[in-house]
């Protein structure tokens, strides 16, 4: 979880070198404990923007709250008992006729305390330094295409506020409980590069994906994809088991006691009986396990895993890569992990592995 | 804050932003030195960050407005919608009257 999990002699860079040496520092100097660390790591990614999503959706139940939530958003979080700490929280409303959208041009400043852990995007050079001379184009690339007439607001959080969009309440959604409408409220709504999902649209939002791969939105997309997302070629091993209940568990409850951890893992049948594919972190401790446990293991083979920021469309970008490349893929699966993440994982024929991991210029 | 400057500007006023390069850290965006904006609202004062970036106090705290751009004011050329804006936090001491 923290940097000291990196293996000694990993390339970390330089900024994370600078940052593991005072960290070891202010511990030497009892400044804070490791645990301390720990603890406000853990602090901090316990947080979602599911927070915001629930004051969102009492803004649209609740017109006096909405009305002291633009005055102090802050006071707003504290009376839903979420706490901010010092958080000094600016909402800003979006109207029919204004869309607004937040940005740090300096830094990386989010609302943390109230919406966790900012997107890799968010704190990238091209959404900081575009979002604000250009950012209908922006918005584009992330799929919102508003009409012309709509004025947008962009927020430079440049000093000691931080900025949530309060959404507009989307349409058909009368008598729908808190609970159900924060629902429909997405990170991206919140930080004002998407609007709320729409019930109108629950199977949808696929329009978008159909979108031409080569257009030059897509290709900005990609860039933006390439920031977000990381995609490894990993290797993976096929074990045939019985159908029967209780082998997943046998598998797994023998690997955990031999301490092999997984990267992906999954289970299916296969003719009469049923295949596991697991993906180690390490394939020699997985097969040294594999040998002491008797379990009989395919040859290596190679896989791709996806993992980035959860979002409408995550998958698409890579997906489309492929497609435009006509490789076909064998089987896929994607997952979201919560806390604003996905994982995903694919497999293509043994002779289009070199092609994808240099079409996605995996590592 | 109780060692804070006094505000010198109101919600609505033109201030214009000082075309100034000070070495260190500095809050006040590049983009809009030397450009017009109004005030859109008194955010409150906060110690100045220019000093606390040295360990310094930081006082008297310095109001904070959030001003408001016209995009195309910012961008020469800008090719939206001429009504966007971009509002910034900016302290005082980076402002001055714009009559």
């Amino acid at each position: 979880m923290n940097d000291r999990a990196i293996p000694v002699g990993a390339d970390r860079g330089y900024y994370r070198r600078m940052q593991a040496a005072v960290e070891e520092l202010l511990i030497l100097k009892g400044v804070f404990t490791a645990a301390d660390v720990t603890r406000q790591v853990e602090a901090m990614e316990s947080r979602s923007y599911e927070r915001g999503a629930r004051m969102v959706a009492r803004a649209w139940v609740d017109t006096a709250y909405k009305a002291r939530m633009l005055v102090d958003g802050s006071a707003a979080a504290e009376e839903l008992g979420l706490q901010v700490g010092p958080l000094r929280l600016v909402v800003v409303e979006n109207t029919p006729e204004a869309h607004n959208v937040i940005v740090c041009t300096l830094c990386s400043c989010y609302p943390r305390m109230l919406l966790g852990i900012p997107p890799e995007w968010y704190k990238s050079r091209p959404y900081r330094s575009r979002v604000v001379r250009e950012p209908r184009v922006v918005l584009a690339e992330f799929g919102l295409r508003l009409p012309d007439r709509v004025r947008i607001r962009v927020h430079d959080s440049t000093a000691d506020m931080r900025y949530m969009v309060l959404p507009m309440r989307p349409a058909d959604t009368e008598g729908w409980s808190e609970e159900r409408l924060a629902g429909l409220v997405t990170r991206d709504a919140l930080i004002g590069v998407a609007l709320p999902a729409q019930p109108s649209h629950s199977r949808g939002l696929r329009p978008r994906e159909g979108r031409a791969i080569d257009s030059p939105s897509s290709r900005a997309l990609t860039r933006r994809n390439a920031m977000a997302d990381t995609i490894r070629r990993l290797d993976y091993f096929v074990a045939q088991v019985p159908d029967q209940p209780g082998q997943g568990a046998r598998i797994l409850e023998a690997l955990r006691n031999e301490g092999v951890n997984l990267l992906a893992f999954s289970g299916f049948p296969s003719g009469k009986k049923a295949q596991i594919d697991l993906v180690p972190e390490d394939p020699a401790a997985l097969k040294a396990a594999a040998k002491k446990l008797k379990l009989k293991l395919g040859p290596a083979k190679a896989c791709f895993v996806v993992q980035g920021d959860d979002r409408v469309g995550a998958l698409t970008d890579t997906l489309g890569r492929l497609a435009e490349a006509k490789i076909n893929v064998t089987a896929t699966q994607a997952v979201t992990a919560g806390m604003g993440r996905f994982g995903a994982i694919f497999w293509v024929k043994p002779r289009d592995a070199a092609k994808v991991a240099k079409l996605l210029a995996v590592g | 804050m109780a060692d804070a400057a006094p505000p010198r500007f109101g919600v609505g006023d033109r201030v214009r932003v000082r075309a100034a390069t000070p070495p260190g850290h500095v809050r006040t965006p590049y983009y809009c030195r030397g450009l017009v904006g109004v005030v859109e609202r008194l955010c409150g004062a906060f110690a100045n960050p220019e000093e606390l970036a040295y360990n310094r106090p930081g006082l008297p705290a310095q109001p904070l407005y959030r001003v408001r751009f016209k995009a195309s004011d910012l961008w020469p050329g800008y090719a939206e919608n001429p009504e966007d804006v971009v509002e910034i936090e900016l302290y005082q001491h980076w402002l001055e009257e714009a009559g």
